[in-house]
């Protein structure tokens, strides 16, 4: 091979020019851009408009905007790196592109290596557009040039690694939804698998490790290595070795998984504990909780599918789904709940927003995709050909998603349940008598009917509209990444916006009330009992909250009712 | 039966963005006709026959099914006709019998008579024997198959096909073809588009060819050979063959060429002055002892060269 052939790159190329051809390309920067400059101005601007007056006064001040400009980048790098790179195989695997692929003279270390470079490529852009906000900060003084330069090799390293872990999953996995979803999985497990045994000490209150050997075991963790000032050389050392290993992963999975065939893994572990209950009640006496096999549609034709097709749709996996969630969920919020354990209330608050973040995950997800399905496994226009209106087929694949709301909505009724009680028995009590924000407005009463508004106003509010951008999306990615984006700018864009807008939540004042716009401010102020912000009558905000969303759900699902065969594009 | 079309096309436009998919487009199907629609990629075959299945507004136009305005009333429409794409879609988790009784119910056919129903269609396209087989287990021509039985359903007046034999091997594609035969002599009006151009030939009674988004030629096989002037080719084998013979029937009145072959004269004929039994006639006169006398089938892709020059929308 002569040299110009070995640096001709042709997937890159490739890649790189498909990439400046798509407009989403220079959307997505000038929206990056705008959020990142945005939360830097909204975290700072005290500092900012201090410096207006007299720009002496904040000297030294640039580490706090440095520290806070550093944490937005993190946040950026991992919500958005795993989608400019999950895609990167698993959409030639969709558009059956990557059998060409590989037998062309490229070897399959050469593609993962110049698929990486050009995901890296917007990527790393994202990086450059906060260089002025690092200058601003610098010239404010308060960290040293070797600070500074420590910061950006992480947060380099931070996007090499997740990266790379993307295209790993991207490999391995047969569609790119499996792999965004695999991706954060798979960071996850990385994060928590080599600290087990620290958060095992902590749990057991035992000293095992050295202060000083706790921290090697989150050595290959950026944001970590980012909050210590200690092993300046591991740190970025573990993360390029993780990095290196994810890239070599890749490369051997790349050909190895280049055919994988369908396979709904929950259907199958579903069917097989089907297979097993069927042996054991031939031994109890056949008691059977499931829908007969040959059971036909009778009237509603696409809920009957939707309730047949998806693991998550049917009735009887989903009793078996609520009882695996419930029952730990139940033992775990119990526990909390006991005087032994002293009653702890930020614990509960703390399960209920993990188990509330999981069900808006799991629903939005399904919800995107109930269209967009129909669409790449193009039975959509067959569909729409038969005298079904829209919005009967928009109304039944709705349907299909309330079986799997409820179970969603049963652990979080379970954990706000029984912080309603403790607060009952024991007034007064626990995380909000501690810090003083209870008023005696605030009873139990209200905190259950508001916490039980939030799960059956929120979650339907979630899965509409999800099915609403769903409807418009052409692919699992695009729907899924939009969703996820759109809930996020709806839940933390009000809080960014009335921030830079100096609209404050403690003030009382008409505006405070705008702070409604966002989603999570009402269950998060009904949890830390902070509702008196809103006036002594803490029956007010719960009424105008769930008068503002019940009537956004009410909006979103007449809308997608009334314009069901615009979307459908009939 | 009335005599009004059942298909009636008038100044059709479809565009995408910029790009003109189709112009002006105009026809009529009668009723019990099977219509070949033919034209090169992205002539604008598709896009048309998506009118008619009231999945894409026209940008102007108008296109009626039995009198039934598909963009005006798409509901009464779509009772009216089968849709079945050049691609399967089908629910590949389903049996064959809960994917047909899946749209039986989205057509609303009566619970009672569903099951004999999908026995009927499911017989008629030979799946009987494929009742309860999971849709992903079929062959590719068996999904097909099953397609069409589902276009048979609600017993609609016109079959919309789009490139019904796409991807098929030659088994699946004769099946295909005697199927089609077989609704053809149930009475429905058939419109099909195919690029198996010697396959429509057999079966279609009239054929549009559309290029660039208009149409260039439309009307009965025999209209549009007789407006090309095209030539009929026919082979025959002599046990007595001689070039004096062969010159003999080169001189013939509607004799274009004759070339000499091995084991066969081929003969081509001008359509419109010489038909085949009169030059079978002649050359018997002429003293030859005819062993196969073989017209060819009307060469529709000599008419489809000679009208289209490959340009798309």
């Amino acid at each position: 091979m002569n040299l110009r052939a070995a640096f001709a790159f042709p997937l890159l190329a490739k890649e790189l020019t498909e990439r400046a051809a798509r407009p989403r390309t220079y959307w997505m920067r000038i929206l990056g851009g705008t959020l990142l400059f945005l939360a830097f101005w909204s975290d700072n601007r005290w500092l900012l408009r201090e410096a207006i007056d007299s720009p002496a006064s904040i000297l030294g001040a640039g580490e706090r905007m440095f520290e806070s400009l550093t944490w937005m980048l993190l946040a950026g790098i991992y919500a958005f790196v795993p989608a400019m790179l999950c895609g990167a195989v698993t959409q030639e695997k969709e558009r059956d592109s990557l059998a060409l692929l590989l037998l062309t003279e490229l070897r399959p270390w050469q593609i993962v290596v110049q698929k990486y470079i050009a995901g890296l490529v917007p990527a790393l852009s994202l990086l450059l557009l906060a260089m002025p906000l690092g200058a601003v900060a610098y010239a404010y003084g308060g960290f040293t040039a070797r600070s500074l330069a420590f910061t950006l090799l992480i947060l380099v390293l931070a996007t090499l690694q997740i990266a790379a872990l993307a295209l790993w999953c991207s490999c391995r996995f047969r569609t790119t939804v499996a792999a965004f979803l695999g991706t954060y999985a798979l960071a996850a497990l990385l994060v928590l698998v080599p600290a087990l045994p620290v958060i095992l000490e902590d749990a057991l209150n035992k000293h095992w490790f050295p202060v000083r050997v706790e921290w090697w075991f989150f050595a290959h963790v950026p944001p970590a290595v980012l909050d210590t000032a200690r092993a300046h050389t591991l740190g970025p050392l573990a993360i390029a070795a993780t990095t290196l290993l994810f890239l070599f992963l890749a490369a051997r999975d790349l050909p190895r998984r280049a055919f994988l065939p369908a396979r709904p893994w929950l259907r199958e572990f579903f069917g097989r504990i089907d297979r097993f209950m069927a042996r054991v009640n031939r031994c109890v006496g056949s008691i059977a909780f499931r829908r007969k096999a040959g059971s036909l549609p009778l009237g509603e034709p696409v809920l009957w599918r939707e309730t047949r097709a998806r693991a998550l749709a049917r009735p009887e996996y989903l009793v078996r789904l609520l009882l695996a969630v419930e029952i730990p969920t139940l033992i775990a919020a119990s526990l909390m709940s006991t005087p032994s354990f002293g009653r702890q209330l930020f614990e509960l608050s703390l399960l209920g927003a993990i188990a509330g973040i999981v069900a808006v995950l799991v629903l939005s997800v399904t919800a995107a995709n109930a269209f967009v399905t129909e669409r790449v496994n193009q039975t959509l226009d067959v569909l729409l050909t038969t005298p079904l209106t829209g919005r009967d087929i928009v109304r039944q694949k709705a349907r299909a998603l309330r079986p799997l709301t409820w179970v969603l909505a049963v652990p979080l009724i379970t954990i706000f349940g029984l912080e309603g009680w403790i607060e009952e028995i024991t007034p007064w009590t626990g995380y909000a008598e501690t810090l003083g924000l209870r008023t005696p407005s605030e009873t139990w009463l209200q905190y259950i009917i508001g916490s039980a508004l939030t799960v059956a106003i929120c979650l339907p509010l979630v899965g509409w509209l999800s099915l609403w951008i769903g409807l418009w999306c052409r692919t699992r990615l695009r729907a899924i990444v939009t969703t996820l984006v759109v809930i996020l700018a709806w839940s933390f864009g009000p809080f960014m916006l009335l921030e830079a807008l100096d609209i404050d939540l403690v003030r009382r004042s008409a505006e405070r009330w705008l702070w409604l716009a966002s989603p999570l401010t009402y269950p998060s102020s009904n949890e830390l009992g902070e509702l008196r912000q809103f006036g002594d009558n803490a029956w007010v905000p719960l009424v105008v909250n769930f008068a503002l969303y019940g009537g956004a759900l009410w909006l979103i699902r007449r809308h997608c009712l009334w314009k069901a065969d615009a979307y459908l594009r009939r | 039966m009335s005599d009004a079309p059942l298909v009636s096309v008038e100044n059709l436009n479809v565009t995408y963005g910029k790009t003109h998919a189709v112009r002006d487009l105009s026809f009529t199907i009668p009723r019990g006709e099977v219509f070949g629609f033919i034209g090169p990629n992205g002539a604008g075959k598709t896009s048309t026959i998506k009118v008619l299945a009231t999945l894409l507004k026209p940008s102007s136009g108008r296109a009626t099914i039995g009198g039934v305005d598909v963009v005006a009333q798409p509901e009464q429409a779509r009772r009216r006709i089968g849709y079945m794409p050049d691609f399967f879609g089908v629910y590949d988790d389903l049996s064959a019998r809960e994917y047909l009784h899946f749209f039986a119910a989205a057509y609303a056919i009566d619970p009672a008579r569903r099951d004999a129903v999908v026995r009927d269609v499911l017989a008629l396209t030979d799946l009987t024997e494929k009742t309860d087989a999971p849709v992903d287990a079929l062959s590719r021509g068996m999904k097909q198959r099953l397609g069409l039985a589902r276009v048979l359903l609600h017993d609609p007046d016109l079959l919309l096909l789009d490139e019904p034999a796409s991807g098929l091997d030659p088994r699946a594609r004769i099946e295909m073809r005697e199927l089609l035969k077989e609704l053809q002599s149930l009475g429905k009006t058939i419109i099909v588009s195919s690029h198996i151009l010697h396959e429509l030939g057999q079966f279609c009674t009239s054929i549009g060819i559309i290029e660039a988004g208009r149409m260039i030629a439309c009307g009965s096989l025999n209209e549009i050979y007789h407006a090309l002037n095209l030539r009929r080719t026919i082979h025959i084998q002599l046990t007595n063959p001689s070039p004096e013979l062969a010159q003999k029937i080169r001189v013939l009145a509607g004799v274009a060429a004759v070339e000499e072959h091995a084991d066969r004269y081929v003969v081509q004929l001008h359509q419109d002055e010489l038909a085949p039994e009169d030059l079978l006639a002649a050359i018997v006169a002429l003293g030859a002892r005819v062993r196969m006398f073989q017209p060819d089938a009307m060469d529709m892709e000599t008419a489809f060269m000679k009208l289209t020059e490959g340009k798309t929308a």
